[in-house]
Parts: C-alpha cells; structure tokens; sequence
C-alpha cells in the first residue's frame, strides 16, 4: 500500500491530520477497500486501547526494585566520584573492570527498568485515550472531533442567484422603501417602458443626464408631449441645422419674442419664409438696413424684392404689424442671415410644426434651448433609441407622472438601470420584485 | 316568553357573504405554491425564489433517509412555509392538523459556537422532519381515530374533550420538548456527517462546568418544570439535555435504540416514557439517574484532561455572573466596561461595569433581548456613544445611547444588521446584515441614517464576528462556508470602499469557529477564541509574525476577550450561572489540553452512525423538474377543508348539550372555521331552547360569527355562565397597527346583532330590557411590557386600552333610535422590584356611559373574581375593569366609574420535582391586591325620594354613588400536563367592604383550574 496512504490512516487515528488531509484520506477510504480495511483495523485497535485495564505489579516486586536501585546505584556512584575527584586509587584489575562495567550496564538496564515502571505506574499522566490523536500545534492539544467530508459548494444549485446581488443592494432597497416602484410597478405604461430595452440602453448611455433632462422639459404639459410624438418635429428635432440653429441665442430670443410666434402662426410668413428669394433678400445687408429705416424706395431698384412683391403672402406680411415689430429687432435680422433657417424654413415637412402653437411653447422654455445646445443631446438625437423613447405612447404617459419623474432623476434608480440583472427581470416582467418592500414580509 | 323568530335573523344572515367579500381583499403578500408528491413549499417573496429548488432537494433528500431509517409511511405530504421574518435562522414543526414546517431562511448566529455552520437548508430539513416523524409516526390504532375524527385533531381550548381526541390521533404530541429536540438533534449531527449538538463544544462546556461547580443535573421533570425557566440558557437546555441522554443511550445501549424509541410503530406504546421502558427494558426516570452519574464520570474525566496542564488563572471583574452577553467595550478614558446582559429575573440592558470595585449598573433596557449573545454593540468613545441592535429576534434596530446625555436614540429600524463595529477613521458603524438568506458587509456612515451595502456573500457563505483596526484600515472577520469550515480573514477597509471584495486567510480553525476576534490598541495582534482543543481557550495572532498562540489553558471557556492594558485581557468566562468577567494574563500558555467528546464516543463505539450521513442534495441526485407536479398561487379560501370533525360536551344555563365540533382550515391556517351544534333535551328547558348551534370564520384580520342559544363547555362548571338564550350574528376586523415586541398596538371592531336574548350577552346577571339591539364595540390598546428571562408574567412597562360599546335598539321606541354609547379606558404601569421576577403594578380604569342609569344596556357592571372552577381564560381576572372580587358578580353598576387597583406580584417558587413526567407543578406564584372603585361620580351617595303606596307615603333613601374597596390574595400554580398542556390552578380569597354602609363587607373564595396557556 501506498506509503503515504498509511501516513494519512496513522494520522486521522492519532487525530493530526490537517482538513486538507483528512479530506484527502476520505476521497481515498471510500475509494481503497484495502485501505478502507486497515483504517478499520487500525481505529478498532485505537479503540480497544483504552478499554485494556492497567495491570499492577506485585507490591513487593516494585519496592525491591527500587531497594536494589537505591542499594546499587548509591554504591556505584560513590566508586564513580571518587574515581573522578579524587585521582587516588591506581587502577583495577581487569576482570574487576569487566566486572564493573557489567554491574553498571545492569544498573543502568534496572535504572531505565525503573524509570519506565514508575512512570507507568505512579506518574500522573493521562492515559493512552487521554493523548491519541489530540495533539496539536505548538503543545496545543487538537480534541478529535469526527467530521465526514462535507457538502461542498457545487452540491448547491441555486436558481436565479445572481438577481440577490441585486436585491440585497441599498440603492434598490431605498427605492422600495421610497413606494416610488411599487406605486409604479402598478402602472401598464411603466411596465411597458421597463420592457423597452432601449430605455436601459438610453439609462446607460453618458447622453443620459441630458436625454432625461430634454425628455421632461419637451414632456412637462401635455401639448408638448404631443409635439414630441409628432414625426414631423422628431425629425425636425433630429436635424442637425435645426439644433445648430437652436444653438443661436438670436433664434430662442425670437422663438420667445410674441410678434414672431404671430407670424409664425400666419401661413403666409411660413411660406415667405420657404421662398429662396426671401431667404436671399433677408440675408441682403442692404434690405436689412432698408427693412429697418423703412425706406422702402430703395427696395424697387431691388429685383428680388420686386420678385417678392408681385407675391401675395410677401405683400401680406408686409402689410402685418406684427412682422413691422418684428422688423424693428436686430435679432431677427440676425437669425435671418443664417442659411440653416432658411434650409429648415424650406422643408415641407417642418412646415406643419413651425405653425404649432404648441412648437413655440416649446421655444419658450428656456431650459429647451439650454438642452438642445448641449453638444451631447446633439450625439443623443441621432440615436435611433432616444427617438423610440421619445415617441413612446406609454412614455408620454409616464412623463407626466411625478413619481415616474422623481425616480428618473433619482441616482439610485440610475444604478439600478444599470444592472443588468434588473434589465432581464424587467424584460421577464417580474414586476412583483418591485411591488415588494422592506416590510412586505410581514403577515 | 317571546320565543325566538329564526326569520328575523334572516336578513342579517343573508348579508354575511356579503359582508365576507367587502372585507375579502387580497393579503397584502401573496403565497406561491410549489408541489411535489411529498411537499408543498409555500413562500411569499420573489426574493426567495431562489432557495426554491436547493429547499426541494434537500427536503426529499432528507425524507428518504427517514423513510428508510425510521420506516415512516405517509400519504400525507408535508407544507413547508418558507419566511424571513427573523435575522437569524430556526425552524419549527408541527403534525397537527396538518404536516408543517416554518422555515426561516435566514443564516444562524454562531455565538459560542452554538449553531453549526454548515448549509442551514439541508440542516433545517434534517432536524424538523425527524419532529414530523416522531410526532406523526402513526400505528393502525391512531389511524383508526384519525380516520374516526376526519383528521389529526388540535387541541382547542373552546372544546378541552379535544384532548382526549388529540391524544388518540398524534400521541406523541404529548412528549417534552427534550425528547423531541433530543432525538432531533441527534439525528441530525450524524446525517450532517459529524457537525451537531452531539459533537458540540458549548454542550460539552455547559456540563463539564456544571460538574466542576457540582451544580444539579436536572431530572425529566425539574427540567422542564425549573431547569428551562430559572437557568439562563432557558429553554436551550431542552435541547443539550435532550440530546445529551440521547447520546448517552446511544453510547450505552445503541443509535437503533434510539430509532426505535423514536418511531410510533404497530406495538409501540402511546406514551413516550411508557415506550422508554419497552424499548430499554428500564424506566425513564431510572436510566435518567444513570445518565447523571455517567454525565458526571464523563466531565470529571474530561476535567482531569484540562488539569494535566497549568489551568489558566483568572481574576474576577464583577461580583456575579452576567448571564448571557454581548460583546464587550471597554471605555479606556473612563476604565469602564460595557456589555449588554441577559439573566433571568433581571431585565436585559447594557450594563456597566466597574473592574476596579466588581460594581455594576444599568444604562439601558435592551427590550427585545436574543438568547446567549443578547446584543450587538460598538462604542464611539469619542463621544461616549454606545450603539447596540434592538428587536434582537426579529429585524434589528440600530439604537444609539449617548453615556454623557443618557438619551437613547432610534437610528434606522429595521436595519437588520448585528455584528457592529466602530470604525474611529471616520466614525462609521459597520456590520453585518441578513435579508433573504444573504450575508451582507455593510457600512453605515455618520450620522447613520443610511447603509451601504460593500459586498453580499454567496449564499450559504457567512461573515461574522468582524472587527476593524484601530486606525480604520483593517478589517477582520470570520467566514463560514457551506461546508461549516471557518477561517479567520484579513481585509482592507480602503479596497472595500472601492468595491474590491478581496481577503487574505489568517488561519483555518478547520471545524472550529474563530470567535470575536478583536484589534489590540496598536494593531499588532488580533485577539479571539477557539474551541481547537474543545474548551474555548483564548488566543492570540500575531499579525507580523503570522502566529497563533494559545493564552489560556481554561476548565469551562473563556469567550469575547478585550484588550485590557498592555499585559492583561478582559474575557468572559463560563459559569453555571452565564458569563463572568474576568482578567487574564496576556501571556502564552505552555500546553494547552484537549477533551474528549462524547459525541466521538458515539461514533467510536457504534460506527454505524457514519453511515447515516446524507448524500450532499447536489442537483445531479435530485432534480426537482421531475419531482415538481404544480406551481400556482395560493389561495387560503380555496383550499378550506375540513381537517376534524369529533363530538363535545357543553353546557347551556344549567344543563348538559351533547353535540358535534367541525374544524375547516386551509393548510396555512390563514382562513379557519368551525361550526359545533348541539342538543339538550331536557324537560327544564323550551324547545326553542334545546338546539345550540354556532359559527366562526376566521380569515386574515377579519372574522364573521353566529350563534344560536350559544353553549360553553366552561358553563358546566362554575359561576361565570357564557351560554345565553337567543341569536346573534356579527363580523369583527383587527389589526396591529404596530407589530414591534414589545410594542404593540392593536384596534379591534366588533359588530353584532342580537334577538331573543334575555340576558346581556356581556353580564350573565342583568336582566335585558330589549330582546334585539345592535352592539357595536371597539379597542384600541397600546402596550409596551417588558419581562425577563425565566418569567411567568411581564415585569415592568405600561398598557393602555380605550374602548366603546354601543348598543342600539333595533327598533325605534316612538320616533327615536335609542342608542346607548359607553366609552371606557385602562392604564397599567408596573415597575420591577430589585427582587426576581417580584414586581408592583398600578392598574386604573374609568368609563362614562351616555345613558340613563336606569338602563341597563347602557351602564358597567362590577363584581368578583370571574373565573370558573373550569375555565380557559386569563386566569389573574382581578385585573380586569369589570371585576371586583368579593361582592357578588355583576353587583356593583353604574354608568360612569373609576377604578384603581394596586398590585404586588411577589417572586414565583419554582419546584424543581414536584410530579411525575405525565403531570408536574412548574411554579407557583402569589399575587397580593387591593382595588377601590367608584361608580356614578356625577351623582350623591344617597337620594331621598317619597314613595306613595298602599300603606301611605313614605320616604326612601336610595343609593345613587357606589363606593367600594377591597383587598384579595390569589395564588397561581402551574401545572404540566402529559408534557405539552399546561394548566393554572388558582386559589383567590378577597374582602369587599362598603365605603359608605360601615355594616356591609362580604368575602368570596375562588378556586379555578385553568386549562390550557
């Protein structure tokens, strides 16, 4: 058998063995007949051991051992120590050396005879049973204690383990403990947007702060959420002219000015403003200055101008006070000589939401422009996703909901969307995770 | 005699399912229900769903060995409800009426090494089915009854005969908790392969100390009767005991023995201490007295083991033990120690104590205290702040006390959270927290509003005991794995704040538990306690050198060291009577000496129990796909059944009704009903008057009842009669509106309906002056009482009621509804005396009714003990408003009144034999009381009126006030019978006198048994 087989048996009976090695010698007990064989014979030894009764010698025989100790080794020694101090006596005759050193070996056999008998029998020391297998490290005693090998990690199969990473967190406990989610895990649009991948996709993104922020400002009233749910603005949103044009302070200042939102709401300036020749005339520093010191008489040596006034909806304009105010503001005039309103003005399909009321409530809202000069809401609105988020029926629905907007601007509900364990719950509509709470335990 | 009209009840009755669905909502948590054939497991949070399928394995893995091991045969599948309304992990079973276990997920604590640490599922599975068998283990006889009966029967203390029905169907119900725990715990430790109470440490401790101290040994019965009450382990003892003569049998006789002890089969006997003597040919009690005087041989022996080597010296730091503790702070500005204690007769508090004078004092009250550990604690010593968990057996609180204000402040409930420590770099708490079964590092920053959460461990992997160093960079903990092994860990507190979990192993204990490792001041050592040699000795890492060395070479253990000063240790060491401080030398012991086991000696001698180790639950052996039959929701309303159905005796007025009892419950007795009708034809009575019959659904916080010339089993003996001719019909609602022992608030609604009746259905003795009237009452009640280990009542704290009744006459009297609005409340307050378990209660009451005097559906009625020679209610009646003992019940009325009664309860005396195992005296207690009232303040003692008759006219005077006092004495004695009812049987005598008529006094003995708890 196997050296170190018999090492590890000899070990587990003595009670030595480190867990690793006891470990080791299972594996092999359970394997080994043989050796699952000599375990028992060696353990049914063990324990026959203490079970042996301590024989006593006679009374006589240990006192005349110790009288023969006593009576022959003070003699010796003396002999000893004379020889060794004193350097007197001369030598001894050989056969009285031999004979010497014979009763000497004999006393030392008796001496150690001795030592062994007293301290069997008179010492107190514990018994075999007491020491067996018990001792430890540095004079520490290990108590034997029986242990089988264990049930190990792997025969534990847990289901969906990973999900308590996520319930255990603090970020997720504090959002129930708010009654924010379960309020909402109770809302069908909520459950919809949560099963909207792109919502996490959006939460992760670092446009993120920004999207949220241009999503509850462009939802905040109603109207609004419909112009977001628009096609038309969604792509008017997503041009890259019109958000660089929202990018001139001189257009949100006109956006906000009320002659303008008149004007804009007359389909006749709407269309004026679709005409290139406007656009070019607009952009002319000379009509500028004429527009401004209303000396119309220079404007016939003008052609384009004279294009213009044989138009209807140009006449039309001209002759609206509110586009004589507007005349009066330098902004306009600014706003005028960039090309990309004119590009965007031209575009059939703005046209429809430039004349919305509700588009310039929008431009209103100076936290608008204040969005959509952000150059990461820029690289936001070209995600497809945002546009998926943002024309959502059950957004819109949500957008107006406070709880919904409290939980998107709170920092632990952004964690939470980060998990991933949190997305696929979500997908599986385990919406009863969000419904519990701390206390929820309690019948 | 109007006679009783079954059609005006009608209405009422056709307007309780109505009544049913408008109170019928959905529980605020609804059940899951997952099936097998031999399981249902219910649990009610998404958050467990996780442990569903290890849960599965492991019980079928577990109820095999039992079938196999015991020969148990069931058809009946078991329901297993998994909670979490605990931070640390139990279980508990039951057989009746249905196969149940309540299993709490939680992870154990491992203080003192008391629980085992290995996977808890497959440890809880283990140990409570071995109570389902021995509790549900049937021969053909109780399955005959069962079958006779519908089902196993409950015992309800409505209907005692129940009794007898219960112990024909589950005898074995009818055995000590030592006998159950004992086998169980037996058990377990061999299928655990070696981890259990039989091979544990604490056990071997808690009777070698009682050996060294020469302490008693209990018998069976001072046991329980004394040994589970006085002693600080309480009721833990039941379990060593149990399982220390179990391994005592096993050893002496054989484990088959004891299987055989265990099992209920064709043959056996019913009773379990009359089975003892056919399984061991010897009666208990006698192998119980061999069992003491083996017990000692064995500690004896053991203790010779320890003596071989020096025995540490200590040096006490207090006059007397502390009983269970906490882990321990030591105020170095002040010299102070501080620790939260538990013993019998005292309240739990944090207590400080002086180790230079041995004194001690209370700094607060712990109310919710949890055994053995009692606390969690960590001392901000800068600001003299000691934090410490409250609600210690449910959900911890965080409660911060501030030594130099003395206020005491809530920080976060519920924060689930223990193993505190005080991180002095930037005053944050951290700790461990428990939820849904996972281990939790967490960090609560100042000002500990909030936690984070820094790492949660797999399932089934612990952190515990942790400590950080002094100067906040270190922190070092115990980690457990599922295989019970436990290492003694180094992390670093700045990796962990950046989200690296990572940790270095100090040193592998191997199946020892590291125990409360703490820093020194300077960081160098880590100081703990293992039981390595089998004693908890304590011990010392040195974390340079990487070394461990032994201290201490202790008799009994030494437990929580403490740096103390450079060369000394504060530590706890073991007695009889709980831990006690003490001072030991900071010095390494030479050699340290190891014990022997008696669980070794089990295995030694009767290898087969190596056999009885389970085969690890692993997926690969058990898939519970093709053992799960059904998942769903469940519903309590569907799953009402009926689980038994037996015959009863009552009493109506003064005769004897013989009937039937119906029990429905669902299996999570969340919805119950039961119906009972009976008969009493006796010639004394109407024949409207002979059919009883009455109805109570109980679901959720609602209730719904009807009755129909109620009968009461009590009416048959004694005074107080409930039985009353007529109907009634009602619904009752209520709720807690604060569940956090010992806080408690309750409010209770009652509407009900009453025809026929001829008495007030609450006073037996007032006559009725309307058959049919509307009574509406209401409670709310507040209480916040406190009790110490080891008590038979509460102790200290206050109890507040308020209440109404309203009664209505059903039918206008000309134009008007007359209503009769009476509102009343109590208030107790008690304080605990320095004596044990003695303390002195003021008890008030005072009420007004809105009605005329003359009515008496409208007035209070006063008047004696109330109890019954029989009776099942509380048996201290004297406390309640409406008594008064000494005069007459119901004598003394009046619609407004004020109450106020003083009482001393003085220590209980405990009989530590007193009784056989089938019927013994636990305790008995005497209550001394004297109690003033007052009825109709508004008005004078006395009127004169004039009263013209026959005779003339004459003047009258007639009594308007009442004024009374009295003093009483009632003595309560405990009673145990066949091991699991316990009985009061009380004795009261009390004196009434009449403030104002000098002449009058009269007196009232009473004497009641009353049965069940």
């Amino acid at each position: 058998m196997d050296k170190r087989i018999t090492e590890l048996i000899q070990g587990a009976i003595d009670g030595v063995l480190s867990a690793d090695q006891r470990r080791e010698l299972e594996k092999e007990l359970r394997s080994n007949p043989e050796a699952s064989a000599l375990y028992k014979d060696m353990l049914s030894l063990a324990e026959s051991i203490p079970s042996l009764k301590k024989e006593q010698p006679p009374a006589d025989l240990q006192k005349g051992i110790r009288d023969a100790i006593a009576a022959r080794s003070g003699k010796a020694s003396i002999h000893s120590i004379k020889t060794k101090i004193n350097h007197t006596e001369s030598y001894m005759s050989e056969k009285k050396n031999q004979t010497m050193k014979i009763a000497a070996s004999i006393t030392g056999l008796v001496i150690i005879a001795a030592v062994i008998v007293y301290v069997t029998i008179d010492y107190p020391q514990p018994s075999a049973s007491d020491v067996a297998g018990t001792v430890g490290v540095d004079g520490v005693e290990r108590a034997e204690r029986y242990r089988q090998t264990q049930i190990q990690p792997g025969d534990i199969s847990l289901d969906n383990a990973e999900v308590q990473e996520l319930l255990q967190s603090d970020e997720f406990i504090n959002l129930l403990e708010t009654g924010q989610l379960q309020e909402l895990a109770n809302n069908p649009a909520f459950v919809e947007v949560m099963r909207e991948p792109a919502v996490f996709e959006l939460m992760r993104s670092e446009h993120y702060e920004v999207m949220n922020s241009a999503v509850f400002e462009l939802n905040r009233h109603a109207e609004k959420a419909e112009l977001a749910n628009h096609a038309a603005f969604m792509e008017l949103a997503r041009d890259m002219r019109f958000i660089e044009l929202n990018r001139n302070e001189a257009f949100a200042e006109l956006a906000n000015h009320s002659a303008y939102v008149e004007l804009m709401n007359n389909p006749a300036f709407v269309e004026l403003n679709r005409n290139a020749a406007f656009a070019e005339l607009a952009q002319n520093e000379s009509y500028v200055e004429l527009l401004r010191n209303q000396d119309f008489e220079a404007l016939a040596n003008n052609s384009t101008f004279a294009e213009l006034a044989n138009h209807a909806d140009f006449m039309e304009v001209m002759n609206n006070p509110a586009f004589v105010e507007l005349m009066r503001e330098s902004r306009y005039f600014e706003v005028m000589r960039e090309n990309r309103y004119f590009e965007v003005m031209r575009e059939n399909r703005y046209a429809e939401v430039m004349r919305e009321n509700r588009y310039f409530e929008v431009m209103r809202e100076s936290r608008y422009f204040e969005v959509m000069r952000n150059h990461t809401f820029r690289e936001a609105m070209r995600n497809n996703r945002f546009e998926v988020l943002f024309r959502s029926n059950s957004r819109l629905e949500l957008m107006n909901n406070p709880s919904f907007e409290s939980l998107m601007r709170n920092a632990n509900f952004v964690k939470l969307m980060n998990s991933s364990t949190f997305e696929v719950l979500m997908r599986e509509g385990r919406f009863d995770v969000l419904k519990s709470n701390a206390s929820w335990g309690r019948i | 005699m109007k006679k009783t009209d079954l059609w005006s009840i009608l209405p009422a009755l056709l307007l309780l399912p109505l009544l049913i669905i408008l109170v019928h909502r959905p529980a605020n948590a609804q059940f899951q229900s997952v099936k097998t054939g031999d399981v249902e497991l219910l649990y009610y949070h998404f958050g467990h769903e996780y442990l569903i399928n290890h849960t599965i394995r492991s019980f079928t893995n577990s109820l095999d060995f039992h079938k196999r091991t015991f020969g148990y045969i069931t058809d009946e599948h078991v329901t297993l409800i998994m909670q979490d309304f605990g931070d640390y992990g139990n279980a508990g079973a039951s057989a009746v009426p249905g196969n149940a276990i309540l299993m709490g997920i939680a992870p154990f604590h491992y203080a003192f090494e008391t629980n085992p640490a290995n996977e808890r599922i497959n440890v809880l599975m283990n140990h409570e089915l071995v109570h389902i068998v021995a509790l549900d283990m049937s021969t053909s006889t109780d399955r005959f009854f069962r079958k006779a009966f519908s089902g196993k029967v409950n015992p309800e203390k409505e209907d005692p005969i129940s009794l007898f029905y219960a112990y024909m169907t589950t005898p074995r119900r009818f055995s000590p908790r030592w006998y159950h725990e004992g086998i169980a715990e037996f058990m377990t430790t061999w299928m655990s392969g070696g981890i259990g109470r039989v091979m544990g440490p604490y056990d071997e401790m808690r009777f070698r100390t009682m050996v060294r101290d020469n302490r008693r040994i209990y018998d069976a019965v001072g046991l329980e009767s004394e040994g589970t009450t006085t002693d600080f382990e309480v009721g833990s003892n039941s379990y060593m005991y149990g399982t220390r003569f179990m391994s005592y049998l096993a050893v002496t006789y054989s484990p088959q023995h004891i299987i055989d002890w265990a099992s209920r089969s064709n043959g056996s006997k019913r009773y379990f201490s009359a089975d003892f003597k056919k399984v061991f040919g010897t009666s208990l009690h006698t192998e119980w007295s061999k069992w003491i005087d083996f017990e000692r041989e064995w500690q004896e022996a053991n203790l010779a083991r320890i003596r071989r080597n020096p025995v540490t010296e200590t040096t006490p730091l207090a006059k007397r033990p502390l009983g269970g503790v906490s882990r321990p702070v030591y105020d170095n500005q002040t010299g102070l120690i501080y620790t939260a204690v538990a013993k019998p007769g005292e309240i739990a508090h944090i207590a400080e104590v002086n180790p230079a004078t041995g004194s001690m004092r209370r700094v607060v009250d712990i109310e919710s205290p949890a055994l053995h550990f009692v606390s969690s604690l960590a001392f901000d010593p800068e600001n003299r702040t000691i934090f410490y968990t409250d609600n210690n057996n449910s959900w911890r609180h965080l409660m911060a006390h501030n030594l130099n204000t003395g206020k005491t402040t809530t920080l976060i409930r519920e924060v689930r959270t223990g193993d505190l420590v005080f991180n002095p770099a930037d005053r944050s708490i951290w700790g461990v927290r428990h939820y849904h079964g996972i281990v939790s590092l967490v960090r609560i920053p100042y000002p500990y509003t909030e936690w984070n959460r820094i790492r949660s461990m797999p399932y089934g992997e612990d952190i515990f005991d942790i400590d950080i160093s002094p100067d906040g960079k270190k922190l070092s903990a115990a980690i457990a794995d599922v295989s019970g092994n436990q290492k003694l860990v180094m992390m670093n507190v700045d990796s962990l704040m950046a989200g690296r979990f990572s940790y270095e192993e100090i040193y592998d204990f191997e199946v020892s538990s590291p125990a409360a490792f703490v820093f020194s001041p300077d960081g160098r050592y880590l100081f703990g306690s293992t039981y390595y040699t089998g004693v908890s000795n304590i011990v010392r890492y040195d974390i340079e050198q990487k070394e461990v060395r032994w201290l201490t070479n202790a008799e009994t253990g030494l437990f929580r060291p403490v740096p103390y000063s450079a060369d000394s240790l504060l530590a706890f060491e073991y007695t009889g009577d709980g831990f006690f401080p003490v001072r030991i030398e900071n010095k390494p012991a030479e050699r340290v000496s190891a014990i022997r086991f008696l669980g070794q000696e089990v295995v030694e001698r009767h290898p087969v129990v190596t056999e009885w180790m389970l085969r690890p639950p692993a997926p690969g052996t058990l898939n519970p796909d093709s053992l799960i039959i059904s998942r769903s929701e469940y519903h309590a309303g569907k799953r009402l059944s009926l689980i038994a159905a037996y015959p009863i005796v009552h009493g109506y007025k003064d005769y004897v009704a013989g009937g039937v009892r119906l029990d429905f419950s669902d299996p999570l007795r969340l919805q119950k009903m039961n119906i009972t009708a009976g008969w009493s034809p006796h010639p004394g009575l109407d024949t409207d008057e002979q059919f009883h019959a009455s109805w109570l659904y109980e679901m959720s916080s609602a209730r719904f009842f009807a009755s129909y010339n109620a009968s009461d089993f009590y009416d048959l003996f004694g005074p107080t009669k409930t039985s009353r001719k007529g109907y009634s019909v009602g619904m009752g609602y209520k709720k807690s509106l604060i569940y956090s022992p010992p806080r408690i608030m309750d409010m209770d609604v009652s509407l009900s309906y009453y025809g026929g009746l001829e008495r007030l259905p609450e006073f037996q003795n007032i006559t009725t002056s309307f058959g049919q009237f509307f009574s509406l009452s209401t409670m709310l009640s507040y209480q916040r009482t406190l009790h110490s280990l080891g008590a038979v009542d509460h102790e200290k704290g206050f109890r507040w009621q308020l209440g109404t009744f309203t009664n209505t006459i059903a039918e206008n009297v000309g134009d008007q509804r007359i209503v009769f609005p009476r509102v009343y409340q109590n208030l107790d307050y008690g304080i605990a005396l320095p004596i044990k378990h003695s303390s002195v209660w003021l008890r008030s009451s005072a009420g007004y009714s809105f009605s005329p005097v003359r009515e008496p559906l409208g007035n209070f009625y006063f008047g004696g003990f109330g109890n019954n020679w029989i009776d099942y209610r509380a048996n201290r009646r004297y406390r309640s408003y409406h008594t008064f003992p000494g005069v007459d019940l119901n004598a003394i009325g009046g619609t407004n009144f004020t109450r106020l009664l003083v009482e001393w309860v003085t220590p209980p005396v405990r009989f530590r034999r007193a009784g056989v195992t089938s019927l013994y005296a636990n305790w008995m207690q005497l209550s001394l009381f004297s109690t003033g009232i007052i009825t109709n303040l508004d008005k004078p003692v006395w009127i004169n009126s004039t009263v013209t008759g026959d005779g003339g006219t004459e003047n009258v005077r007639e009594r308007q006030q009442n004024r009374f006092y009295n003093a009483g004495a009632q003595v309560d004695m405990r009673i145990s019978l066949f091991s699991i009812m316990d009985a009061t049987l009380s004795f009261g005598y009390a004196m009434a006198w009449d403030y104002d008529v000098k002449s009058f006094s009269s007196d009232e003995f009473m004497v009641s048994l009353k049965i069940f708890r």
